[in-house]
């Protein structure tokens, strides 16, 4: 069973006059399996954010379904959502939303207070990650007090440690520095090697390189995929460049 | 820079921030209010001419200068608080080309117009309802409104100076907080967390041994004439210690609680505990605000209430009979035949009116206002009201009083003593040379009012008291009686025996070292008192009202004002994964935790100010503990009620901020 199953996804919004009418998407049909890493990309404004905010039960949909691990969170009521939320997926913010108010360890630890976990169990749990990620040294620091990437690591390792079924991240590597972003990109390689499954949108042709199968969006439908298959970074890089320049043009791609 | 852009820089660095200017500048002219409004009524209008006015007068004057203290605290408070939220927009400012000093001029100007708006709301304000209330209060007293200009000139001069060097030293605290940080830091401010202030135990050990202090001068004072003096140094006491206490309190709490792992770890209090320690320092200044609000309201509201209710009460115990005649001269004269003659003439006197007298009583005594050392008495301190009586006299009252049933007797050596306020405990006493064995009793025979009030009181009686003659040359003596007459007749009657008294107890015919001669009755004192009391009851519940808005507007505008700062962060938490309920169980867990301590804080202090409240209120021969204590609790029931009333309803509308 895939652990994503995406059907007929449709998003319209409405301006509030109830005039005008965007259709953001259209009809989005995808799955993702088990343990895979996937990159979601597409011109701005062709619907990404509005796509994973709807995986993420962050919003509605107008219609279509949205299936993890079989289950359809439409059926998820109201008041669950946010527990439910919490338990099984993990969100990478394109602007970290880390709290000022927290260090970054308890930042981290947010979710997990939620929960009602005691703090010797959710340190267990801590320290793997933050070594992983290589933030062991800045746990006790402030958000103002450290760089970009670095927040972003913190994000990620929220959103981690709740080990959840699926890890979301939208445009992560947007606020950073080509750096940052390659620690970051060999980061999610990383903890998707150990069985993690990905989603992430992203502008970057780097970024989305690093993934294993690529989804193009056009006008709120997947309008191509790329898998990598045996190719390297570099190879499935330069695929994805001419993907990109072929739906630039609106030519059709075999 | 060109000089026109500065006030256009400084206008648009207010309008921009309205959210934070306008609840500042409201909050700026609600203290400017209080103030005048309390000068207003000090100098001119119906206070100065009052019964007990001069009193009242000292008090208010004196409340003066803590309102202006607590002004300058919160005020100052609330402006940095303002400019740490801004300090972004000026670091910007100081990045794209402007230099601190050309920042300085823009927030000069600010300040300005600040200062501007706030003293002409204030004093227009202010004024409006000093008149207002005196109006209300000449009604109440019976008597002609509108003496005095519209304006108190002294009220204005005295309010623009003392709130322009408030707004002074705001204006200079603003330009130090831009002055001694680079741009980076200001821009990146906001986001920082406030920092635990330098030498937080010492200022915590300043604040508790401040308020130690405050809390000695009130439990051992004695004397209710320095009393008024020491209540007020003791209130600046408790005004500053109680702001060092809350703010380093707080620092040090949050940071215990963060140290207890499984205390902070916990959904409720994650997030509570953090958010406070984020901004510990200025919720810490917002608690004291609040504190010392309800203190002085409750203060204000319990004394002055219970003056008035004890009224009456107080009036029988000063007036115990209807109508009295008391004369003071030579102590000879006192002791003597010459007696009989003011005692005929006052017969004489109700004859022609036609009036009968019954229930006479009478008594003889030496007074002096001295005070007492080892057991022996003294002309001299002005502690303790002396009268030495002799037992024939007091035997007198004691039939009166007691309907014939009790009667003493003494031995050559002994002595009776009635004490009342001293901390006299010895068993033998020394007047006129001559040591005495002492035995105690507890009713008063005194019943002259015309004495220093608020003093201790100490009678001695003695079986014949004849040796004091020659040592003490001053007495007193008192003749008391009810009439068939009523009330207002009394007062006349008392009237007329003063003037007739005037012309009989005289030189010419034969009497010493008069001092007075006065004749009073229970009904004018019952008048008289309900001026004074009706008076200052009123004055406490204009103040109290206008305090409590000003303490209900800070509440508000720190709730909503959290509210807008925590929005953002909910907004992420909620993304995170946290459910409404979660997020109205951690407000209320804030909130409640936060709200409690004010009003908690007050009612200790409240607690300590007991006795000196007890012996301010002695001023106006007043002495019921048990009422006293009565209303405090009842005054601080209604007030709980109001609190979590406000309480109820701004954490409303810091929720609906968060949620939207
Ligand atoms: N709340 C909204 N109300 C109305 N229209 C919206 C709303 N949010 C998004 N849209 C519209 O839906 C479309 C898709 O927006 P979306 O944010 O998903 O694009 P995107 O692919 O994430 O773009 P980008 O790469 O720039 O982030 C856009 O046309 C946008 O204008
Ligand atoms: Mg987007």
């Amino acid at each position: 069973m895939s652990i994503l199953e995406v059907r007929n996804l449709r998003k319209f919004y409405t301006s509030r006059l109830g005039g005008q009418r965007t259709e953001a998407l259209k009809n989005v049909n995808f799955t993702v399996e088990q343990g895979e890493y996937v990159a979601i990309m597409g011109e701005s404004g062709s619907g990404k954010t509005t796509l994973l905010n709807i995986l993420a039960a962050l919003d509605k949909p107008t219609g279509g379904s949205v299936l993890i691990d079989g289950k359809d969170i439409a059926g998820i009521k109201e008041s669950e959502m946010a527990k439910y939320r919490r338990e099984n997926i993990g969100f990478v913010f394109q602007e970290f939303n880390l709290l000022d108010t927290f260090t970054v360890e308890d930042n981290i630890y947010l979710p997990l207070v939620l929960s009602g976990m005691s703090y010797d169990k959710m340190h267990d749990r801590m320290t793997p990650i933050a070594a992983q990620l290589g933030i062991s040294g800045i746990l006790r620091k402030y958000p103002y007090e450290i760089s970009g990437g670095q927040k972003q690591r913190a994000a990620v390792a929220r959103a981690l440690i709740t080990r959840p079924k699926i890890i979301l991240a939208d445009e992560p590597t947007g606020a950073l520095d080509s750096k940052a972003t390659d620690e970051l990109l060999r980061l999610f390689t990383e903890i998707n090697m150990s069985g993690q499954t990905v989603l992430t949108v992203t502008h970057s042709v780097r970024a989305a390189s690093s993934a294993g199968r690529v989804l193009f969006i056009k006008d709120g439908e997947v309008f191509h995929q790329i898998y990598r298959g045996g190719s390297t970074s570099d190879q499935l890089y330069r695929k994805i460049s001419d993907s990109l320049t072929m739906l630039a043009t609106g030519g059709e791609i075999k | 820079m060109k000089i026109r852009i500065y006030p256009k820089l400084a206008w648009s660095g207010i309008s921009k921030n309205r959210k934070l200017y306008v609840p500042y500048i409201l909050t700026c002219i609600c203290t400017i209010m209080m103030y005048v409004i309390i000068m207003t009524l000090i100098n001119d209008g119906n206070i100065p001419g009052m019964q007990g006015g001069a009193a009242l007068r000292s008090i208010l004057m004196m409340g003066s200068w803590v309102l202006a203290a607590f002004s300058a605290l919160f005020l100052f408070y609330t402006n940095s608080s303002i400019m740490k939220k801004r300090r972004k927009e000026l670091g910007l400012y100081n990045v794209l080309g402007m230099s601190k000093s050309n920042i300085a001029v823009v927030l000069l100007i600010e300040n300005v117009i600040v200062a501007a708006v706030s003293l002409a709301g204030g004093i227009a304000l202010g004024t409006v309802l000093a008149r207002l209330s005196e109006a209300g209060l000449a009604y109440i007293l019976n008597e002609n409104a509108g003496y005095g200009m519209l304006v108190s000139y002294e009220a204005v001069i005295l309010g623009t100076a003392v709130f322009g060097v408030i707004f002074l030293l705001i204006f200079l605290n603003s330009v130090r907080q831009v002055r001694f940080s680079n741009a980076v830091s200001l821009i990146k401010s906001e986001n920082t967390g406030e920092r635990p202030p330098k030498g937080n135990f010492l200022i915590c050990l300043g604040g508790i041994i401040l308020l130690a202090g405050a809390y000695y001068i009130s439990v051992t004072i004695k004397n209710p004439l320095t009393a008024l003096g020491y209540f007020f140094v003791a209130v600046l006491m408790v005004i500053v210690g109680t702001y060092a206490m809350f703010i380093s309190g707080s620092v040090m709490i949050c940071r215990i609680l963060k140290h207890s792992k499984r205390y902070y770890y916990r959904a409720q209090h994650f997030i509570s505990v953090s958010q406070m320690s984020y901004r510990m320092k200025r919720n810490g200044a917002g608690l004291a605000s609040i504190c010392i609000i309800c203190t002085m309201v409750l203060v204000m509201i319990s004394s002055s209430a219970c003056l008035y209710i004890a009224t009456e009460k107080t009036v029988e115990m000063r007036y115990p009979e209807p109508v009295s005649v008391s004369v003071a001269m030579r102590a000879g004269d006192v002791f003597s035949e010459k007696t009989e003659t003011i005692k005929k003439y006052v017969y004489d006197m109700l004859a022609k009116e036609g009036v009968s007298a019954s229930s006479e009583v009478e008594y003889r005594s030496f007074y002096m206002c001295g005070d007492i050392k080892d057991g022996v008495i003294t002309e001299d301190g002005m502690n303790v009201n002396i009268f030495i009586l002799p037992l024939e006299d007091y035997n007198k009252i004691l039939a009166h009083v007691s309907g014939n049933k009790k009667s003493e007797s003494l031995g050559a050596d002994e002595a009776l003593i009635y004490a009342e306020g001293t901390d006299y405990a010895g068993d033998s006493i020394t007047a006129a040379g001559v040591t005495y064995k002492t035995r105690r009793t507890d009713i008063n025979p005194i019943r002259d009012d015309r004495v220093v009030t608020g003093l201790a009181t100490f009678v001695i009686i003695l079986n014949d008291p004849s040796v004091c003659l020659e040592h003490y040359g001053y007495g007193k003596w008192y003749f008391g009686f009810s009439t068939d007459a009523d009330g207002e007749r009394e007062t006349e009657l008392s009237y007329d025996l003063i003037s007739g008294l005037q012309d009989t107890v005289t030189e010419e015919n034969g009497f010493g070292g008069v001092r007075y001669v006065d004749s009073d009755s229970r009904a004018r004192g019952i008048k008289d008192y309900y001026t004074i009391t009706g008076g200052l009851l009123f004055i406490g519940i204009i103040l109290s009202t206008v305090f409590i808005f000003a303490g209900v507007l800070i509440i508000y505008y720190k709730q909503v004002s959290e509210g807008y700062e925590d929005k953002s962060r909910f907004d992420i938490m909620r993304n995170v994964g946290m459910t409404d309920r979660e997020i109205r169980k951690s407000i209320n867990s804030q909130i409640l935790t936060v709200f409690i301590l004010p009003p908690a804080a007050a009612v200790v202090h409240l607690m300590f100010a007991f006795p000196i409240i007890k012996k301010l209120l002695s001023l106006f021969a007043f002495g019921n503990t048990l009422l006293l204590a009565g209303t405090i609790a009842v005054c601080v029931a209604v007030f709980v009620i109001l609190y979590a009333a406000v309480y109820k309803i701004t954490s409303n509308a810091y929720y609906a901020v968060v949620k939207k």
